[in-house]
Order: structure tokens, then C-alpha cells, then sequence
């Protein structure tokens, strides 16, 4: 089983011999785990067993929530006390300069307070660049300190230090002093959460973890303990932002490797999916109701974003690079001070919702449009779950975007679908383009309830050739997190000039530590060391650089000689990012960081397949409905085509529309659509 | 507007105005990603543009604003050597002279590079950034002690230095051979032509796709839109004359000298002249030129009006600069040195901008632009750069400590405090390094780094703070260079009321028993620290850093918006009890009393802020401002052709005449008010002092406007509605 645990939503998927069976119900905040049962009682129903025998044959059950991301978000969790070097206790408030690159000064407001102040105390110690300690750690300062905030109702203590990642003993000294004064307080050291340079991120790291750290524990330890209860004894595991899921203890240790991991579990279902259809290069799209989100997976690995930010604030997290625009269903149109509509990033959301829902919203929506064009069927939305008023959505465009552009209502409607396309296009740009990839190279992978809508021409935008809109595509992130493996990363500072064979060795200790803990870690979740896939990178930069990009170490005990071609080839590498001409000269090549990331590849769960048939008929038109075509901006009748006897081998021409339920597929003029034998329907744009 | 926009689809135009912003944003990320430099990438100081072969700007990726008028002046610079037929794919030319190709100071070296498409020029890009060294006396581009332009650095008049996308060996070995840090220098001429390589690149892409005729096309189109944005926001500005002045400080020398600056903006319709007159150009430099003057224009004409419209030519549409004669400070002519020209005479054009602005937007019917009165912002970064051996691996570094210097209080605006990691208005998303960062990069240590207390300048909302610290040089015998600090003596302004912010300071120590505290294992903390104060200007031509000197700041934090004593005292105490305002400051300028747990006092902060509106005007008030109709943010009020007191409605005289006339004044001399503040400015000894001017309304005692002027001088100018009343000269 796999559940995403959304705002609104908890998403339930059941893999099992008979294939894939999905189930929702309310997300439940005040225990998690109720929400949970709802969804495994609906989903016991649809497969005609108990719900006590369903929890009984489960083998695996997987999790993702929005909980840590809540949590950090809004900024509520443990009462958090913090631990830092005399003299810098405003590294919070300086957040690394908290200026945004905005030019409004409105805007430019003071960072949020992730610490009372008066829950900071300064530690006379100080450890210096070259990991000696300049001044010893004063442990009646401490002492002293941990008696203030314990009487202050401190829960978590972070502890940060700078250069400890270098020389942690001193936060690991200070650990040993808090259990002595507060025994079972929970501890995060910086040189622990994120052993990396910059205090900043390392600092928030260790703030973060604390914070989130009782909501994740709560949530974990419900979960566990009601599914014992109820007589579970497979593995429980639960998602991270980085793709992959690892046992509960492992976020206890560190909650905030749960940060993001819906969309995660999404982006790692596309590269499941996209294997077995034997793509290489994927951009994943998924469409909600307040935003757009996008991924990239190169080579079916996924891009990740590094040392990820909360708003204003930095922390080391790493996780999947998912950028996300104001480009959901319930994004606003609007008309800007120039006179050109806009959409987002303001949204109705699901309440009041796009005005076609009739719940009192009142500006139009994307949805909206698409209603307004003939796209959707206003009588059997989600399977005639909501009735969509359609009158009322075309007075919304016409008083708040026709009018005032002298247009008609279909030809504003079209503009908002143009935007709404474009703003997808922009995100999918920033995940490929400005990350060196050329879209061209890549198929388009569209999910969640409304992309189908827009997917090809947000895919010719980019002039990717091929839009693949998956199986099971509006309960995607759910099916994800059963479809990824065990996955644990671990990151290291080494400042390693490649050329250099003097530093190898301690390169190769390094990675040996990380590996020996990858080890540990995973045997303490049932995965014995023979069962690891081992993958090692480094983050590689000219001397003198800031910025780094990550390139692949060779799976061994490293030599000189390694050393010397990662030196070699560094420059190519570089270059093919940055253009030719541009490789700094007089520069050494290093590695700031490294990093191991230990694998452990799960079984996949069954899903349809049938041979694709020769010549298969042409499903069934359920309707000819008229449409405003945006892209012609043409009013046509087109056929509307059945997605159940759409079956694997049979092709159709747009412009046309497939119905699949829960979501509607629109196939532009000029494309056409074909499903394939896992029942994907694959997009010739 | 021309009939451009009406021919198109708007949609069609706004997508093709993204994905030219798109470019400039691509080229901008390949900079950062490649730089060496961490002024570029902690700092974000530098910035992209593309310019289209008119010289007109289609896109800007900037961070430092003031980019927007050299981008162009550079493009010029090529167009008025070169015909577009004499240019080649892969050109690309060097421009960092402020007198002859566009660029705001030396430091700031901008690439010029044509973009081609099927063999023709079809746009440039530019891209700039701070590199680490330019040559000559500047120390990372900063030459105080010159007498003139050639003194200070290289100076690159838009010279063809690349060919075919590499810097040409002759001048790769003449560059290298003229700065201080050849290896990162030329390497970061390589991050640029790799920038600018990306928007070419993309560039063909879309003309592949779009041809150039229609390129053109849109690219007017857009530039049609963004200049009626312009122009709506400039038409629901009240028609009028808006005036300011302030001094350009310099003491390198030894005497204190002040340059007067002023601007005056006069609002005719939706057309805007923004014009700045200066005294005689002089031998320092601080000098301003065309570059530095418009661009620091931009900076505050988009932070505070125009934060949301596209950048291209079209915002230049509605807008005059007029800088006066030839010759002044405002309009340095060469030989006049420049290497400050963007921080010195260009910060406090900043500052009369807003002031100027804020004036107009204060008596705009239109609450979104009464929203954007503000205070100004700090912009006395007190910095040092400086030139030595690194003793760890016996290179030639340049020190540069960008986090001690930069984070200076942001001004206060009518919907927050000003933020305390502004930095100079001109440097939007800029970041303040990390210590370790800091400690990786730069000769020594970072003893301690926190936010100043008492800097911000009070008001309903107060000013940013700013940050001080200090640096211990450790890995140097000796570095040479110079000390910054543009605005030490004529601290920032409040606004409606606000309190002007501390200008903050730095101040090097000499033999500290820096060494002998970590010989002890002990850290060389504020109150531990020893040594011999070097005397010093405010800025200084012979910064010589010893290794165990300690290089200390306090900076200084922005002006306020609105009198202090309507500022909610929960906020006060806050304030208070985190260390950020000391409590006899709380008492004297919010009027706030506290409790012993220091919590605000409910019934003692009102008869405190009563007693200090008897003392304020000398009496008791005769009315009760009124804070629920009236404007906080907007005391002074014109209607019917008298100027009144929004909060309590008292008349203040014709608008033909000053309302300070008629205002309660009460001028103390600068030092004496900081000291009651608490707050750090420099006093002249040279020259008639500088004052504060507080003017309260003499019916409700309410502050309306806090001036900074010096002593002698008349009252401040008022706003003169409905009369253009530019500079004729």
C-alpha cells in the first residue's frame, strides 16, 4: 500500500495481484492514522475483503505527508532552544542577508522568527577553519544554558556551532552535557543533520529537524502503532524529498528527509513508469489546483535541488528539484497595470474554487476557461461528482477579462489557456534549460486531474516530441512512493583538488565513514549490506568557483589515477553545461563535496498490461462536442472518445477529447494520441 | 504610444516578452553558476541585459539595479566605434570607463557581445559584474587618494578585447599583466562570455522560430506596454515640483568636504523630468557621472514605483533626466576621478529620489501610491578592500570582506520595518555571506557579526538595523587599501514623521592583544578586545592592515516612516527585550515605558507620550490626532490650496508658502541628537554642523517631518502642487 497524505486528501494505493485499486478519504490532522483507515476501509470495500484482512496480507506499506512541510512552513512545531558560538547569535535573524531579489521594497521584510531570541544562548567556544579549536568548549556555559531553556519550556535543542563540521567535538560534548541536565530532550547537532560548509544552512538544518521533529515523531509512531494493532507485520516506511523511502526511526532521527515528499513520490512513479516504457529522459508535470509542479529525470534519475529554501531561509536539505508555478486549476486570471491578462499566482483554490464550481467564488479560474472553450464536459466532471455551472464562469470572463480587452468570451477564454500554457512552459524551462538539458531531448510526462487539458501544448512549447499521459494518472504520488526504492544519502565536505594524490586517501576515508554508516543505518531498517546499490557524486568546481555541479565518482576505493582522469574530464563536463571557451584556465579542478547514496531496489507492484493489437478499432465517440480551439481559435465539433475500449494498439487523430473519468485528455489538431501496453496514452505531438 | 501593441495579439506579446526575459535570466544563472568571484556570487552584484541593435533595452536580469543605463551606454560606446557591419560573431568588448562607455565605476566591467542570426547583428547582450580587480591605484575598483580618472584603474572604452568568444592572447597578457588577481580576473571574462553565450544561443533559437521581422516587432510591442504602465503610475502622481537635497561627504585629505547635490522631480501629466544639479566637479572619487546618476535613478524609481512592470525601454519613455551643466558633481566630465561615482554621489541620489518621491507619493489620491512613502535606506556600507599576500599559500588575495561592510538597515516602509540585511537600494537579492565563508575567503577571522542596536531610525514602523562586526587580519604580514564609508556624517531620513537611522561606522584597531588571547586559548570578544584606534576620515587612502589588526563595524540602519510615538509599544518592548533598541531609547523616541519584565506599560507609555508632545511644542496640544481618519503615513496634507495636519486637521498656511512656517521646529545639532539616540554618526569639525530638524504640528504635536540639514540653512523646500518649477540652467 501507498498513501500520500495531502492537505485535503489521503490518497490510498493497493497494488496487489488483481492490480492497482485506489481509494481517498479526508486527511485526518489531529492523528494522521484515522484518515489512513478511512482510506484502507474504502479501498478494503472495493476489493470485497476486510479491512482486518487487507492490513493482515499487506507486505509493504509506504508513506508520504505533508506533514514536515507543513510544519516548517508554517513554522509550528517543538518549542526550539539553540546553542551557538558566543558572538553569532543573530545568525537566524541574518539568515545569510535576507534580501530578495525583488525590486518591490515592500517586500523586503524581516525573516521570520524560527527561535524565540530569548531561547538563543551564546557558548563561549570556537573551533577555526583548519578544524583546530581556538578556544575550548566552556561547559559551565553550557550547563548554565541548557538550565535557562529547559525552565523556559524548551523541547528540541539544537546545537550549532561554526566550522563543526570540521571538529564537531564540541557538539557532540554539548549533546552529552543536555542529556545530563534535560535526560530525553531531543538533541540535533549541526555537524550531525548536515556535516556540511556554510553555518547558515547547517544551522537551520539543526533548527528545522527540532522543530518538526515531535509532529514527525507523533506521526510516525501512530501510524506504526495502530497498524500493529490492527495486526500489520510488513515493513512500514516512509518517503523523503529525495525520492525513496527509509524507516520510521531514520525521521526521527532526521524528520526533515520527509520535506517534500509527495511530490517526490509523484516525480519517482514517472521514473518507474517511464523504465518500464524504456524512456531515458523524462520532464514530469503535475497539475493540481493551486499550482503546477515540474521535475526533470535525466537518464531516469532524477534532478536534484540542492540545499533547498524555506522561504528566506536556508537549509541543506536536498530534494528532488520540483518547481512549482501558480498554474493550477483554481490559478486567477487577471489583467495586470499594462493591460495584459496574467494567471496566478493567486488561486481560488478548491474553496470557494473556480466560479463554475458554484461555491461563490467569483473571479475566473483556469478551469473556468476550459469550461468556457468546450474542454470539459460540465455535466460529468470527476465522474459527475461536482456539476459545473457553465453560465456562470463565462459572466466571470466576460465582466473580468472580455470586456475590458474589447475581446470575446471564447477568445479570453483561449488567452487564459495560452498563459496558464506558457507559465507551464516557463517552470518546465527553468527545470531543463536553465539547468543545461535541452527539452527536445526529453518526453513530457503529464499527471494530476487537469493536465491532460493542456499537456500537448505545453509539450510543443518545448518541442518535446512525445506527451506520455500515464495509467492511473490523477492519483499519482500515492502510486509513486510503492514504486521507488530504499534510498539513503549521506554528504560530506572534502575540498579535494582532483590532481592532488596526496588527498585521496582522505577522500576515500570519508567515503568509507558514509558508506559504513549507509551500512549501519540500513541494517537497522532490515536491509542487510548485500542488498545496497552503491552510487557516489561529487560536487565539482574550478577552484576559486562558488557554484558546483555534480559529477558521477567511480564505484571503488579511489586511486590517484581517478583522481587525476575526474581531473581530466572535469573541463568537458563543465563546458557542456556552460559552452565551449568557458573552462577556467590556471584553476584546479575539485570536489567541495561528496556524497554516497545507498540503494536497495524494491519489488515493483503489478499494473495492467496487455499485448497492443494490430489495426485495434477505433474506441467508441461518445459525443461530437462543440469546442473553441486555442489553438486555431476556431470554434469546431469534435469527437469525445471513450477510454474504456481504448485499448493498447488503438490510435486517434485530434483534435479530438478522451474521457478517461477522473480527467480529460484533449489531443490537439495536428497530434495523435496512441495508448501503449501498460495503458499509457502516448501523445505524437 | 505608437500603434505597435494595438497590431498584435497581447498574448502573443506578453509570451515573447517572457521569453526574452527568459534569456537575460539564463545568462544571469550561467554568471552566478560559473563566477569566481564572491561578489558576484554572494553579493549578486552584477547583472545581464539584452539590447536590441537601436540600443534600446528589451530585457534586464539584474540584481544591482543601477545596471539598466550602463547596459545601454555600453552598447552605445560599441555603436558610435564600430559600424554593425565591422563586427563578428564572437566579439566582444570591454567596458568599464564611466566617461566614455557606460559603466558605473571601474570595477564594474561590462561585456558587450553582438548576438548574430543568419549572419546579422541582431541584438547585443551585456553582461556585468563586480571583478575582484580593474588596476591601477582602485583596490578592487575603489581608488580614494586619485587626483584624476587616470590614476585610479584600467579604463576600457568599449575595446574589442574578445574575438571569436576568447579573450585575445595580447590583451589576455596585457590584463593579466595590470591587475591584482590575474587568474580570477581573467577567468571571470570568461564566466561573462559564457553568459553572454547562452543568451546568443537561445536567441537563435526564437529567431529560428519567429524570424527577426516579427521579433522586432513584438519586441516594440512590448516595449509599448511597459511604457503605459509607466505612465499611469506617473499621471495619478500629483502635477507639481518636488525637491531634496543632501552633501556628498570626503575627508580623505584631511579636511571634511561636502558637495551639495539636488534633485528636483517635476510631475506634468503622466511625463516625469528628474533633474540633479551639483557643485563643481572636483579631484576625488566621488564624482558622479551619467552612468551612475541614471542608474542609481532606476534603482529607486523601481523599488519604490515601478516594482512590477517589465524592464525594457519603455519605462524610459516617459521619464527626462537632466543632469544639468557639464562639469558639476551630478555631470563629471574627465579628467574627474570616478571609482565611487555609484556609491558616493550615486547613493545619495538615491536618497533625494526618494525623498523627492515620497513627497509626491504622500499627496497622491491613489492609496497604492501614498502606500510607497519610505524612509531612506542606510547606504553608508562601511567596507575596506585591500592588497596583500596570503600568508597560507603565499598567492596575492584582495580582501574584500563583503559581509562586514554590506548589511546596512533598509529604509522603513509604511507596511513593515525596514530589513536589517538591506544592504545599498541598488543591490536587490544580494546576500550576506556566511562566516565560514568569510573565514575561507579572507585574510583572518570573523570575531563576532550580530545586529546593531539603537541604528534604526524610529518610527510607527522603524528602519532596518544593520549589522556589525569585525575582522581580525591572520594571514597577511600587511595588506594595503582603502577604507569606505560614503554617508558617515549626513545620517538617512525618516519619512511623514520617521526618525533619521544611525549612519553607522569603522573603525581599524592597531596593536591588539589579538594573538595573545588565542596564544591563551581565549577569543578576542568586543569587551576583550585591545589596541591603538588608527585615526582615520570616514574614508580613508591609506588603509594598511597589519596582520592581528582588527578591522571593526557598526552599521548603521535606515530612516523611519511615521512619528515614533504612534508606534505599537508591544512592538517597542519586543524590541527591547531582544537587544535591538535600548530602553532609554525606547522612553525618549517612542515614548514607551516598560514594566519590569519589560513589558510596555499601558497606562505610563501614554502619559509619557503626553508629556512628550507638551515638551515637543511647548505647551498642550490643543487637539488629539486622530489616527483612525487620519494618515500615518502621510501627516502633511494639501487641500483646497492650504497645507493641513491630516491627524488633527490644523491649517498650515497657503500652499504657496512652506507649512514649516508654520510647524513647531526644534534643530539639535547631530552629534547631540545621536547621542540621545544612541545611534552613530560622524561630526564634522570643519564645516557648520549638521542638524536635526524636527517639525511638529502645533495643534496635535504630532512629528510631520524630521529633517537633516545643516545649520544656517533655511527650511527645508515644500512641495510645490501644480507648479513645474524645473532647473533652467
Amino acid at each position: 500500500m501507498g498513501v500520500d497524505i495531502g492537505g485535503t486528501h489521503t490518497d490510498l494505493i493497493v497494488a496487489s495481484p488483481t492490480g492497482l485499486t485506489r481509494a481517498k478519504a479526508f486527511t485526518t490532522h489531529d492523528d494522521y492514522s484515522r484518515g489512513i483507515f478511512d482510506a484502507i476501509e474504502v479501498a478494503a470495500q472495493s476489493l470485497d475483503i476486510s479491512t482486518d484482512q487487507l492490513i493482515a496480507d499487506c507486505h509493504t506499506f509506504i508513506n508520504s505527508s505533508t506533514i514536515v512541510t507543513n510544519a516548517v512552513t508554517e513554522l509550528r512545531g517543538a518549542k526550539v532552544g539553540v546553542l551557538i558560538t558566543r558572538g553569532f547569535k543573530d545568525t537566524f535573524r541574518i539568515a545569510r542577508g535576507a534580501r530578495k531579489a525583488d525590486y518591490d521594497d515592500h517586500k523586503q521584510t524581516t525573516p521570520p522568527e524560527v527561535v524565540d531570541r530569548n531561547c538563543i544562548e551564546e557558548i563561549t567556544e570556537r573551533v577555526l577553519n583548519d578544524g583546530s579549536a581556538a578556544v575550548a568548549l566552556v561547559e559551565d556555559d553550557v550547563r548554565a544554558a541548557v538550565r535557562r531553556l529547559k525552565e523556559k519550556g524548551v523541547e528540541a535543542y539544537a546545537v550549532c556551532y561554526l566550522w563543526s563540521f570540521l571538529e564537531p567535538a564540541h557538539e557532540a560534548r554539548t549533546r552529552a552535557i543536555i542529556q545530563e541536565e534535560d535526560p530525553g530532550a531531543v538533541v540535533m547537532l549541526s555537524s550531525e543533520v548536515h556535516p556540511v560548509i556554510r553555518e547558515t544552512e547547517r544551522f537551520f538544518t539543526a533548527v528545522f529537524n527540532c522543530l518538526s521533529h515531535r509532529g514527525a515523531t507523533r506521526f510516525v509512531d501512530q501510524i506504526a502503532n495502530e497498524l500493529t494493532r490492527r495486526g500489520f507485520s510488513g515493513s512500514l516506511s516512509f518517503f523523503q524529498g529525495i525520492g525513496g523511502s527509509v524507516s520510521g526511526d531514520a525521521v526521527k532521527e532526521k524528520p526533515m528527509t520527509m520535506l517534500a515528499s509527495g511530490p517526490a513520490g509523484g516525480v519517482m512513479g514517472s521514473a518507474a513508469v517511464a523504465e518500464r516504457m524504456g524512456l531515458e529522459h523524462v520532464l514530469v508535470g503535475d497539475m493540481g489546483g493551486t499550482s503546477f509542479d515540474t521535475a526533470l529525470l535525466y537518464n531516469l534519475q532524477p534532478a536534484i535541488a540542492k540545499r533547498v529554501a524555506i522561504g528566506q531561509l536556508q537549509t541543506g536539505v536536498d530534494i528532488i528539484d520540483v518547481v512549482s508555478v501558480g498554474a493550477g486549476g483554481g490559478s486567477l486570471a487577471w489583467i495586470d497595470s499594462r493591460g495584459v491578462p496574467q494567471v496566478g499566482p493567486q488561486s481560488a483554490g478548491s474553496t470557494p474554487g473556480p466560479v463554475c464550481y458554484g461555491k461563490g467564488g467569483t473571479d475566473p479560474a483556469v478551469t473556468d476557461a476550459t469550461v468556457t472553450l468546450g474542454l470539459i464536459d460540465p455535466a460529468n466532471y470527476l465522474k459527475g461528482r461536482h456539476q459545473l455551472d457553465v453560465a456562470s464562469a463565462r459572466a466571470a470572463i466576460e465582466a473580468k477579462i472580455a470586456k475590458p480587452l474589447s475581446w470575446t468570451i471564447e477568445q479570453a477564454a483561449a488567452g487564459i489557456y495560452d498563459i496558464a500554457v506558457q507559465n507551464m512552459a516557463d517552470a518546465l524551462r527553468t527545470v531543463s534549460i536553465e539547468r543545461g538539458y535541452d527539452p527536445r531531448r526529453f518526453t513530457f510526462f503529464a499527471y494530476g486531474g487537469g493536465l491532460g487539458l493542456f499537456a500537448v501544448e505545453v509539450a510543443r512549447k518545448l518541442g518535446c516530441r512525445t506527451t506520455v499521459v500515464p495509467d492511473n494518472c490523477s492519483a499519482f504520488s500515492a502510486q509513486g512512493v510503492l514504486m521507488a526504492d530504499y534510498v539513503r544519502q549521506y554528504n560530506r565536505t572534502v575540498n579535494w583538488v582532483m590532481a592532488d594524490p596526496g588527498q585521496v586517501d582522505h577522500v576515500n576515508a570519508v567515503l568509507a565513514e558514509m558508506r559504513a554508516e549507509a551500512v549501519a543505518d540500513a541494517r537497522r531498517d532490515g536491509i542487510s549490506e548485500d542488498e545496497l546499490t552503491w552510487s557516489g557524486t561529487g560536487d565539482g568546481c574550478f577552484a576559486g568557483q562558488v557554484w558546483e555541479i555534480t559529477v558521477p565518482l567511480p564505484d571503488r576505493t579511489l586511486t590517484a589515477e581517478d583522481g587525476a582522469a575526474l581531473a581530466a574530464d572535469f573541463p568537458a563536463i563543465y563546458e557542456r553545461a556552460y559552452g565551449e571557451g568557458t573552462a577556467w584556465i590556471d584553476s584546479p579542478a575539485m570536489l567541495v563535496n561528496v556524497s554516497v547514496k545507498a540503494t536497495y531496489r524494491r519489488a515493483k507492484p503489478f499494473s495492467r498490461e496487455q499485448e497492443p493489437v494490430a489495426d485495434a478499432p477505433t474506441p467508441t465517440v461518445i459525443s461530437q462536442r462543440e469546442v473553441f480551439l486555442p489553438e486555431s481559435r476556431r470554434s469546431e465539433t469534435i469527437p469525445v472518445y471513450a477510454e474504456g475500449d481504448f485499448i493498447p494498439g488503438a490510435i486517434v487523430e485530434g483534435p479530438c477529447i478522451i474521457d478517461v473519468g477522473d480527467t480529460t485528455v484533449y489531443i490537439p489538431g495536428g497530434a495523435t494520441c496512441g495508448r501503449d501496453r501498460f495503458f499509457n496514452f502516448a501523445i505524437t505531438n | 504610444m505608437t500603434t505597435a501593441a494595438s497590431d498584435f495579439d497581447i498574448i502573443d506579446i506578453e509570451v515573447h516578452s517572457k521569453s526574452i526575459r527568459n534569456m537575460a535570466n539564463e545568462m544571469a544563472i550561467t554568471l552566478m553558476r560559473t563566477s569566481g568571484s564572491p561578489v558576484v556570487t554572494e553579493a549578486l552584484d552584477f547583472s545581464t541585459c539584452i539590447v536590441d541593435r537601436n540600443a534600446e533595452q528589451l530585457a534586464f536580469a539584474g540584481f544591482v539595479t543601477f545596471h539598466i543605463s550602463t547596459a545601454i551606454g555600453g552598447v552605445k560606446a560599441v555603436l558610435a566605434k564600430h559600424d554593425l557591419a565591422d563586427l563578428r560573431p564572437g566579439d566582444g568588448f570591454l567596458c568599464n570607463d564611466p566617461h566614455t562607455s557606460g559603466a558605473i565605476h571601474q570595477g564594474d566591467l561590462g561585456v558587450v557581445m553582438p548576438f548574430f542570426h543568419d549572419g546579422e547583428v541582431v541584438a547585443f547582450g551585456y553582461v556585468n559584474e563586480h571583478v575582484l580587480d580593474a588596476g591601477g591605484s582602485a583596490v578592487s575598483g575603489f581608488a580614494p587618494s586619485a587626483h584624476d580618472n587616470f590614476a585610479e584603474a584600467l579604463n576600457f572604452n568599449a575595446v574589442r578585447v574578445i574575438r571569436d568568444y576568447k579573450i585575445e592572447p595580447e590583451w589576455e597578457s596585457f590584463i593579466g599583466n595590470n591587475v591584482r588577481l590575474q587568474r580570477i580576473v581573467l577567468n571571470d571574462i570568461r564566466s561573462m562570455i559564457a553568459a553572454n553565450s547562452a543568451g546568443e544561443r537561445r536567441l537563435k533559437t526564437l529567431l529560428d522560430d519567429i524570424g527577426y521581422d516579427r521579433f522586432v516587432q513584438l519586441n516594440e510591442a512590448s516595449k509599448d506596454l511597459s511604457e503605459r504602465a509607466m505612465r499611469d503610475i506617473i499621471r495619478n502622481l500629483p502635477d507639481g515640483t518636488y525637491a531634496s537635497e543632501d552633501w556628498v561627504e570626503y575627508d580623505v585629505r584631511g579636511p571634511q568636504e561636502f558637495y551639495n547635490v539636488k534633485c528636483r522631480v517635476v510631475v506634468d501629466g503622466d511625463h516625469m523630468t528628474i533633474q540633479y544639479r551639483g557643485d563643481q566637479q572636483t579631484d576625488s572619487f566621488v564624482n558622479g557621472a551619467w552612468p551612475a546618476m541614471v542608474g542609481q535613478s532606476w534603482s529607486t524609481l523601481l523599488s519604490q514605483l515601478a516594482y512590477d512592470i517589465p524592464v525594457n525601454q519603455g519605462l524610459w519613455r516617459p521619464i527626462t533626466f537632466d543632469l544639468g551643466p557639464k562639469g558639476s558633481i551630478v555631470n563629471s566630465v574627465p579628467p574627474a576621478p570616478v571609482t565611487q561615482s555609484h556609491m558616493e554621489t550615486g547613493m545619495r541620489i538615491n536618497k533625494v529620489l526618494i525623498d523627492a518621491l515620497s513627497q509626491a507619493c504622500a499627496l497622491s489620491e491613489d492609496p497604492v501610491l501614498r502606500s510607497r512613502v519610505a524612509g531612506q535606506p542606510c547606504q553608508n556600507l562601511a567596507f575596506f578592500t585591500s592588497f596583500g599576500i596570503d600568508l597560507r599559500n603565499g598567492y596575492p588575495t584582495v580582501a574584500f570582506p563583503v559581509s562586514l561592510g554590506q548589511p546596512t538597515g533598509g529604509g522603513a516602509q509604511t507596511v513593515t520595518d525596514g530589513l536589517d540585511t538591506y544592504a545599498a537600494q541598488c543591490m536587490c537579492g544580494c546576500n550576506t555571506p556566511d562566516v565560514e565563508m568569510e573565514e575561507s575567503s579572507q585574510p583572518g577571522y570573523i570575531l563576532w557579526r550580530r545586529v546593531s542596536r539603537d541604528q534604526a531610525g524610529a518610527g510607527v514602523h522603524r528602519g532596518g538595523m544593520g549589522v556589525s562586526g569585525a575582522l581580525a587580519v591572520i594571514h597577511s604580514e600587511s595588506m594595503a587599501g582603502g577604507g569606505y564609508n560614503s554617508a558617515a556624517y549626513v545620517p538617512p531620513r525618516g519619512a511623514a514623521g520617521g526618525y533619521p537611522g544611525g549612519a553607522g561606522g569603522w573603525k581599524l584597531f592597531t596593536d591588539t592583544n589579538v594573538f595573545e588571547l588565542l596564544d591563551q586559548g581565549a577569543w578576542p570578544y568586543e569587551e576583550d578586545l585591545t589596541g591603538t584606534l588608527v585615526p582615520h576620515g570616514a574614508k580613508s587612502g591609506e588603509l594598511i592592515l597589519k596582520r592581528g589588526d582588527v578591522f571593526a563595524v557598526v552599521n548603521g540602519g535606515g530612516g523611519g516612516v511615521g512619528d515614533p510615538l504612534f508606534r505599537d509599544p508591544a512592538l517597542v518592548a519586543k524590541d527591547v527585550r531582544d537587544g535591538y533598541v535600548s530602553q532609554p531609547v525606547a522612553e525618549l523616541l517612542y515614548g514607551v515605558v516598560l514594566d519590569e519584565a519589560q513589558h510596555a506599560d499601558p497606562e505610563a507609555t501614554a502619559a509619557h507620550r503626553d508629556a512628550l508632545r507638551v515638551e515637543r511644542i511647548g505647551g498642550a496640544p490643543a487637539k488629539q490626532a486622530d489616527t483612525v481618519n487620519g494618515d500615518l503615513f502621510a501627516p502633511l496634507q494639501a487641500k483646497g490650496g492650504r497645507w493641513g495636519c491630516s491627524l488633527c486637521g490644523e491649517d498650515l498656511g497657503a500652499q504657496e508658502g512652506n507649512w514649516r512656517d508654520r510647524a513647531v521646529t526644534r534643530e539639535t545639532k547631530v552629534g547631540e541628537a545621536f547621542e540621545q539616540y544612541r545611534s552613530q554618526v560622524r561630526v564634522a569639525d570643519s564645516a557648520e554642523p549638521v542638524v536635526i530638524r524636527e517639525n511638529f504640528c502645533p495643534s496635535c504635536a504630532t512629528a510631520i517631518t524630521v529633517d537633516v540639514t545643516f545649520a544656517g540653512r533655511g527650511p527645508v523646500a515644500a512641495p510645490k502642487v501644480g507648479v513645474l518649477d524645473p532647473f533652467t540652467d
